[in-house]
């Protein structure tokens, strides 16, 4: 009688060892859904974002060749990065470190003074672009 | 008489080849800006700005930067006669570099209005009188750095800044005294001739 008892022991053990393994196999699938879950609601919104500026899934990033003060240089730069830290990165690249960030204007071409607190994707460059950085006058020296 | 070479030629050569290839890596750029490079043989640089916005377009001005010297000093820079290279006079100058007073919470139209009342505003193009040769007066240039209103400015406390390198003084000619120019303005004036007016017999009073 004590055997039969012990032997049934054994087998619910067994088997609440194997609804306990289930169990975990289904958290995992849990976890592992609710993650693709996530990825597809980024995907979502970054492509909501790339609607909203536009673009046709290539303007995440923009190649901008940044001129400074003559020197050609070539930054991939993310939409949602403000354009300060484009010019920052350019700045120190190319070792103009001489004189502080903000005493250099970020231009167009056409001379157009743009906005360094504003993001990459607000000026809807397209995937490349030229601009220029060019110190302003009589800002450095005694 | 020509600047006295005091640097190792081949070292201020080498700097101003530098800059060169660095302005031709960009050419294209600058050229639909309305610069042009006339002519680069060391130590001068002969650079053309027109005005491709003007309908039809103008050229404006021409300067010589010369790097005699570079970079122990700055670049001098001569305004010049595009056609004849020969250095202008202040009187013959087109180009005017005026610039913005710094008035900080004062509205463009203020400024601008300000302006055009005659309110007094600083050009970066300076000469003794208007027979003389007028100079840029901003750092980085030779002219501003040795004139005596200066000297307590030198220029090696610029010369890692950034200033005084080729495109830095193009680029403030170009966005001081080109950039600025919105269009022509004419004064016609017509002398008409004088109509005679012969009295035929049949008009007389009877």
């Amino acid at each position: 009688m004590t055997n039969d008892i012990n032997m049934e022991a054994e087998e619910l053990e067994q088997e609440a060892h194997r609804l306990e393994d289930d169990a975990a196999r289904l958290e995992e699938k849990a976890h592992e859904e609710e993650k693709e879950a996530h990825a597809l609601e980024d995907e979502a919104r970054r492509l909501e974002r790339e609607k909203e500026h536009g673009g046709g899934g290539h303007d995440q990033f923009v190649e901008i060749t940044m001129v400074v003060n003559g020197q050609p240089v070539e930054i991939k730069a993310n939409v949602a990065q403000p354009l300060s830290e484009v010019r920052h990165k350019a700045l120190e690249e190319t070792k103009n470190l001489a004189q502080p960030a903000e005493n250099w204007e970020i231009k167009t071409e056409a001379g157009e003074l743009l906005d360094p607190a504003k993001k990459v994707g607000d000026f809807h460059f397209g995937e490349k672009v030229t601009l220029f950085l060019s110190l302003k006058a009589g800002v450095a020296g005694a | 008489m020509p600047d006295l070479q005091t640097v190792d030629p081949e070292v201020s050569r080498a700097k101003f080849d530098r800059e060169i290839a660095a302005y031709q890596a960009m050419d294209d750029a600058y050229r639909r800006r309305g610069w042009f490079l006339l002519d680069a043989e060391f130590p001068e640089a002969c650079v053309l700005f027109g005005s491709p916005k003007l309908k039809p377009p103008a050229l404006l001005g021409a300067v010589v930067l010369d790097f005699t010297d570079y970079d122990l000093r700055p670049p001098s820079v001569r305004f010049v006669d595009p056609f004849t290279r020969e250095p202008l006079r202040k009187k013959d100058l087109i180009l005017q570099m005026p610039r913005r007073p710094d008035m900080p919470g004062v509205t463009d139209e203020t400024v601008t209005e300000m302006l055009r009342k005659g309110y007094p505003c600083q050009n970066l193009i300076q000469a003794n009188g208007d027979e003389d040769q007028p100079f840029l007066c901003i750092p980085g240039v030779r002219e501003y750095h040795e004139n005596p209103a200066h000297t307590g400015d030198p220029w090696l406390l610029h010369r890692a800044s950034g200033e005084g390198s080729l495109v830095f003084i193009l680029e403030k000619i170009w966005a001081y005294g080109v950039h600025p120019v919105a269009g022509y303005q004419f004064q016609i004036q017509i002398n008409a001739a004088q109509i005679g007016i012969g009295i035929p017999p049949e008009t007389v009073a009877k």
